[in-house]
């Protein structure tokens, strides 16, 4: 008897002091607009690291040669690219035309989506490639709809320069691509084989052959059009802004980049 | 038979107490991104408000849900230490309006369908919240939100969508710009930017 009441108080005990131990702990983090601030400049956590951040980890050589290309670049963007889609392209084009356009370019990527998950070892996203490009190029007329995705599947773009990634390819230094934009030798490398392979893609290493054309079939400027537009969508919608009010354009760019590739890759790799 | 439903209260009461704290912290988390959601969807679609005034509105909102003092003071990294209090006045009150005119907007851009996935604890009062959103058109983006607990509330001190950090990002301009051109040209930069 003796001993269950010695046995009560100590289960009350120690019920209270870890009712005080947490409410302690909970008090520290809960709101509490009684309570004085505590908040001093000591409790930043100025040593936080973004998951992704480059921390300048990114190869650049050829700094000087791409700040060339990035003006060139940036000169496109803002008086040709900006005048076209402010004051033509979307005064004769609505949201919906233009994310047609999206959905038709996305669809156009949706084989080597699965091929690359495929050699990536993803087969549950190699798979919703296969099925997202049978259902929008049948039932969503040729991709201009996204019928995969009002169904829940969803798949992001890959490429073959993440595929190499995957196997410990390095990124090779970065690379900015007159027209294109931010890249890396890997990236480049993967850009002129997927093109290569690309039925709708320029014919890229076949320059000089017998013909001497670049383009494969007469599909390709219909295919490069539409992924200029949806190009220009995306970067005037997305990053026009930001390119604007950042204090280093090139830095940020390059920043951008690093900090995306870092993300696709540590999702292949599983990190 | 008694002494094991002590040692079972023992140490099924903690577990439990400590279960309850954590289940309320990610409630207000929880609660937070969403009042965050439809306020942001309240003031966008306001059929009866002009789009200068909601924008205007949107700023003031996101004002009080962005810790702006704290991302001004991460941004400058080490120089925070080499500048003196006057430039620290200035440059947290610069920084603070070139946030709200150039970055803050974007937010109403991660505000669509949101969708809490995942809530981290990083340190004491830090959250990393995992969501998934809309973009506008309508495909799914992984945004995640570092969340800071203050006295005053939670507040919102990164955002990072499809694994871009904005501070991040923000933080290699400022110092690339700082270390290349100096304090006062940077200021200066920053001043022809609000």
């Amino acid at each position: 008897m003796r001993d269950s009441k010695v046995n009560l108080i100590f289960v009350v005990l120690f019920s209270i002091f870890c009712i005080f131990f947490i409410n302690d702990v909970y008090a520290n983090t809960n709101t509490n607009e009684n309570k004085t601030s505590t908040y001093s400049e000591d409790s930043y956590d100025l040593d936080y690291e973004p998951t992704n951040s480059s921390k300048s980890s990114i190869w650049d050589p050829l700094e000087r040669l791409n700040r060339k290309t990035f003006k060139f670049n940036e000169f496109l963007l803002r008086n040709v690219a900006k005048p076209f889609y402010n004051g033509f392209y979307k005064k004769i084009t609505t949201p919906a035309i233009r994310k047609s356009i999206g959905n038709f370019v996305l669809n156009l990527k949706m084989p080597f989506n699965f091929v690359n998950y495929a050699l990536q070892l993803d087969f549950d996203k190699s798979s919703r490639s296969l099925y997202s490009f049978i259902m929008n190029t049948t039932y969503g007329v040729f991709g201009i709809f996204d019928v995969a995705s009002n169904q829940g599947i969803e798949v992001k773009s890959t490429n073959f320069g993440i595929t190499l990634a995957k196997y410990y390819i390095p990124s090779g230094p970065y690379i900015v691509l007159p027209f294109l934009g931010p890249s890396d030798l890997r990236g480049t490398f993967s850009l002129a084989a997927e093109t290569a392979v690309d039925p709708l893609g320029f014919n890229v290493f076949a320059i000089g052959g017998d013909d001497g054309s670049l383009l494969n079939s007469e599909g390709t400027i219909f295919k490069v059009s539409l992924v200029g537009l949806d190009s220009i969508t995306y970067v005037m919608d997305n990053f026009y802004d930001l390119i604007e009010s950042s204090f280093d354009p090139y830095i940020m760019v390059r920043d951008a980049y690093s900090q995306s590739q870092n993300y696709k890759i540590n999702n292949v790799k599983g990190k | 038979m008694k002494k094991i439903i002590y040692i079972v209260m023992a140490f099924f009461i903690p577990i439990f107490l400590f279960t309850v704290s954590n289940a309320t912290e990610n409630d207000d988390i929880n609660k937070f991104i969403s009042d965050m959601s439809s306020r942001s969807i309240t003031i966008l679609n306001n059929k009866k408000t002009a789009e200068r005034q909601k924008q205007k509105e949107y700023k003031q909102f996101a004002e009080t849900i962005v810790d702006c003092d704290w991302v001004a003071r991460f941004i400058l990294g080490t120089h925070w230490r080499e500048i003196n209090d006057a430039q620290k006045k200035d440059f947290i009150s610069s920084y603070k309006e070139y946030l709200l005119e150039n970055y803050i907007p974007k937010l109403k851009d991660y505000n669509r369908d949101i969708v809490v996935m995942k809530i981290m604890k990083q340190k004491d009062k830090v959250f990393m919240v995992s969501t998934k959103t809309k973009d506008k058109n309508n495909k799914e983006i992984n945004v995640d939100f570092r969340i800071i607990k203050k006295p005053e509330g939670l507040f919102i001190t990164d955002i990072i969508p499809e694994g871009i950090s904005f501070i991040g990002n923000q933080r290699t301009d400022v110092n690339y710009s700082i270390s290349q051109n100096g304090f006062d040209k940077f200021m200066e930069d920053l001043k022809k930017k609000i």
